[in-house]
């Protein structure tokens, strides 16, 4: 693999274009890749960002974006909003190859959120030491009935929602689920899912996503373009005229990613989060455009009693082969190594 | 012509008035919203700063503080006059320390169900909770109007915490306002010919359409606000810091019947947006903001002039006030100034109030050497 490592803006060739080519050929138009997504993270998030551009012979093989931390650390660009890490393509190549063309004198290259359906020949080039589980991911497959699959969830589960929704009914007699589809109708619900998201736990850590922050300008714009795509929707639960709980996905060859979702914390007696997936479920399995449903997230025990297919999300650090390198992966197994002890001692 | 009858005249004018659940007229006019107990327990749910927690004096026989937050504490404060404090958590070097609940969203500051001006009200609020008061080294308060300042000073004195004024910022009104014509009549040529021009050239061509008044129902009222927050995103002004506590404070008003949104339009894309209150015969300029691409077109201009005339007109209030800020603008839209002050109140029985008191001695006396 030949590489051309440049500064982003100095890619010679039609970036976009080109990752977009890669994410189609490679990555079965996954939203959480595409030019799309991937173009407003970086102009939203990104400050000095790199271009890792693989070839084989005269074919674009591989690209990733990169990023410097500092005293020789790089790390593919990775901000919170992207759930899988941002490389494209999926040809075999020798890491160290890669490391040695970096700027300046590079010791360790980080990968956040491999995931091993989009990342199977990345994968295959990190060392098994270099690699961590980061988190368990969960999809649903909605083929064949709502009911045979709802049948097959743990008797827990399935008592459960049934209690949510009879009680969601008994306080509140009816509600109501909304799919929004179209650019301006997924744009005002953007802002919705921002004015709920801000008055509950994450508007008070300062995670919310909402139209008077940078997330929530982002968001916006992401939801409306891929709404005029025919690739966005929106799944709202009313009560009343109350928004208690919304989900926002992007979608595409019947891949539905869940992107974002919350819920009105008044409301968290009635789980009307988790009816809201069971809604949302219920209707995705009489719906052709939909064959699975990816979280892309780090899913608790609870989650997972809802998923039919699971895999690991994983984290590598891939050091230089050079002198500086070794020292310094040396001497963070050292760190690493004591720390252990002294939590162990202490504990 | 006035900037509302002008705009109405464009095809693409929507007023909105309160809906019969959110009545406006009220028999007897409620204080400022800024100094009612849900403001404090809004800015105590929503502004959540490291170091610093909520604390309500308040007389309670059981409870002497209440440090409680969210509905539990509009509760309390309602009950009973309440003065809200932060204080610094913790164990400080600084000694105990406490600032009203305030900051760069507050225009003014007393506390909860005591009329402003009432001295003697204070006085017997002030004595009422010595024991809590006098338990700190210092209190800031910030910001009082003139007339605070000696009722303030005068009140603590008496608890042996020793009132030291300072300015703080100014406060634009135009009050004594008959009608909208009147209200004209007192402004400069420059300004009444701009908005006269550029109203005419905004809504000519039916691209802008203006909105403004009272949202009809709640999601009209979401939509407005999240329009209001793109603008204001994309405006000259830095990221709002506590979007949670706007978005709070302008659902309460709306449904006190106290809220009036303006907005104008360019092809669908919100360009300019304020946020004003109305309460009793006083509307008060809380927020706006432009998209500065429009500043050519003067969009926050045209939107301030719609609102002045819609709250003269529609809602009948004889004052105007652009609360905290010097900016020079204001000078056009109104007549008046008023200073707004700092008090900070030193225990004059305890090392650390006492340290403070020989500071600002030093300060003023170093001052005055140096002819400042």
């Amino acid at each position: 693999m030949q590489w051309q490592l440049t500064p982003l803006d100095a890619y010679s060739g039609n970036l976009w274009q080109d990752w977009q080519s890669l994410v189609e050929r490679k990555h079965a138009g996954n939203p959480m890749l595409s030019s799309a997504f991937v173009e407003l993270l970086v102009e939203y998030f990104a400050e000095d960002l790199y271009l890792a551009a693989g070839y084989q012979g005269a074919e674009l093989q591989v690209m990733g974006l990169l990023e410097s931390r500092g005293k020789g650390i790089w790390r593919v660009f990775k901000p919170s909003q992207a759930q899988v890490a941002l490389w494209v393509g999926d040809a075999a190549f020798n890491m160290q190859q890669l490391i040695a063309r970096l700027p300046g004198t590079p010791l360790r290259l980080d990968f956040y959120s491999l995931d091993p359906l989009e990342h199977k020949a990345l994968l295959g080039c990190i060392q098994d030491q270099q690699l961590t589980e980061c988190a368990v991911n969960m999809r649903i497959a909605v083929s064949g009935e709502f009911d045979s699959y709802w049948s097959q969830r743990p008797k827990k589960l399935r008592q459960n929602l049934k209690r949510y929704r009879k009680r969601l009914i008994a306080d509140f007699t009816e509600y109501r689920l909304e799919c929004h589809t179209e650019p301006e109708a997924v744009a005002a619900a953007t802002d919705r899912y921002g004015l709920l998201e801000i008055r509950g736990w994450k508007g008070k850590v300062g995670t919310a996503l909402h139209p008077a922050n940078t997330q929530g300008q982002f968001y916006q714009r992401l939801m409306r373009a891929e709404a005029a795509r025919g690739q966005a929707r929106v799944y709202e639960i009313y009560i009343g005229e109350q928004l208690v709980a919304s989900r926002l996905c992007l979608l595409c060859t019947q891949l539905l990613v869940t992107l974002k979702t919350t819920y009105d914390e008044n409301y968290r007696k009635q789980a009307v989060g988790r009816i809201l997936l069971f809604d949302v479920l219920e209707s995705l399995f009489t719906d052709p455009e939909v064959a699975v449903v990816d979280f892309y997230t780090n899913a608790t025990s609870e989650q997972l009693e809802w998923c039919t297919e699971r895999r690991p999300m994983f984290n590598a650090s891939v050091y230089a082969e050079s002198i500086l390198g070794m020292t310094a992966n040396s001497l963070v197994s050292v760190k690493s190594a004591l720390r252990k002890r002294f939590t162990k001692e202490s504990a | 012509m006035t900037a509302a009858k002008a705009a109405d005249a464009a095809s693409g004018v929507t007023t909105g008035s309160a809906p019969a659940d959110n009545p406006v007229e009220r028999h007897t006019p409620p204080p400022p919203l800024f100094l009612r107990p849900q403001w404090y327990a809004l800015f105590a749910e929503h502004i959540q700063l490291p170091g610093l927690e909520p604390l309500f004096v308040c007389p309670d026989a059981d409870v002497a503080v209440e440090e409680v937050r969210g509905r539990e504490q509009t509760r309390v404060a309602a009950q009973q006059a309440t003065l809200p404090l932060w204080q610094r958590s913790g164990q400080r070097l600084t000694g105990r320390v406490a600032a009203g609940l305030s900051n760069y969203y507050s225009p003014m500051y007393a506390p909860t169900s005591l009329e402003i001006a009432d001295a003697g009200a204070l006085s017997a609020f002030v004595s009422g909770n010595a024991r809590q008061l006098s338990g700190f080294d210092r209190i800031d308060l910030v910001p009082l109007y003139d007339f605070q300042l000696p009722m303030w000073q005068q009140s603590f004195a008496a608890i042996g915490l020793c009132g030291i004024p300072y300015w703080y910022s100014n406060n634009w009104y135009e009050e004594q306002i008959q009608d909208v014509d009147d209200y004209w009549s007192r402004r400069p040529s420059r300004l009444r010919n701009t908005v006269r021009r550029k109203q005419r050239r905004l809504f000519r061509d039916g691209e802008y359409t203006l909105t403004l008044g009272v949202p009809a129902s709640r999601a009209e009222l979401l939509q407005q606000l999240a329009d209001y927050h793109h603008v204001y995103y994309d405006s000259w002004k830095q990221i709002e810091p506590f979007p949670a506590f706007i978005d709070a404070i302008v659902e309460w008003a709306w449904r006190e019947g106290e809220l009036r949104l303006g907005l104008i339009y360019h092809e669908n894309v919100p360009v300019a947006a304020q946020i004003w209150f109305v309460c009793g015969s006083t509307a008060y300029i809380f927020k706006l903001a432009y998209r500065p691409p429009y500043a050519e077109q003067s969009v926050g201009t045209v939107l301030s002039a719609a609102m002045f005339d819609y709250v003269i007109a529609e809602d009948g209030v004889s004052c105007v006030d652009f609360l905290t800020g010097d900016d020079d603008y204001k000078r056009d839209w109104m007549s008046s100034c008023r200073p707004l002050y700092g008090l900070q109140l030193c225990n004059e029985n305890t090392f650390w109030g006492q340290l403070y008191l020989c500071k600002h001695s030093l300060t003023a006396v170093t001052k005055k050497a140096l002819g400042k």
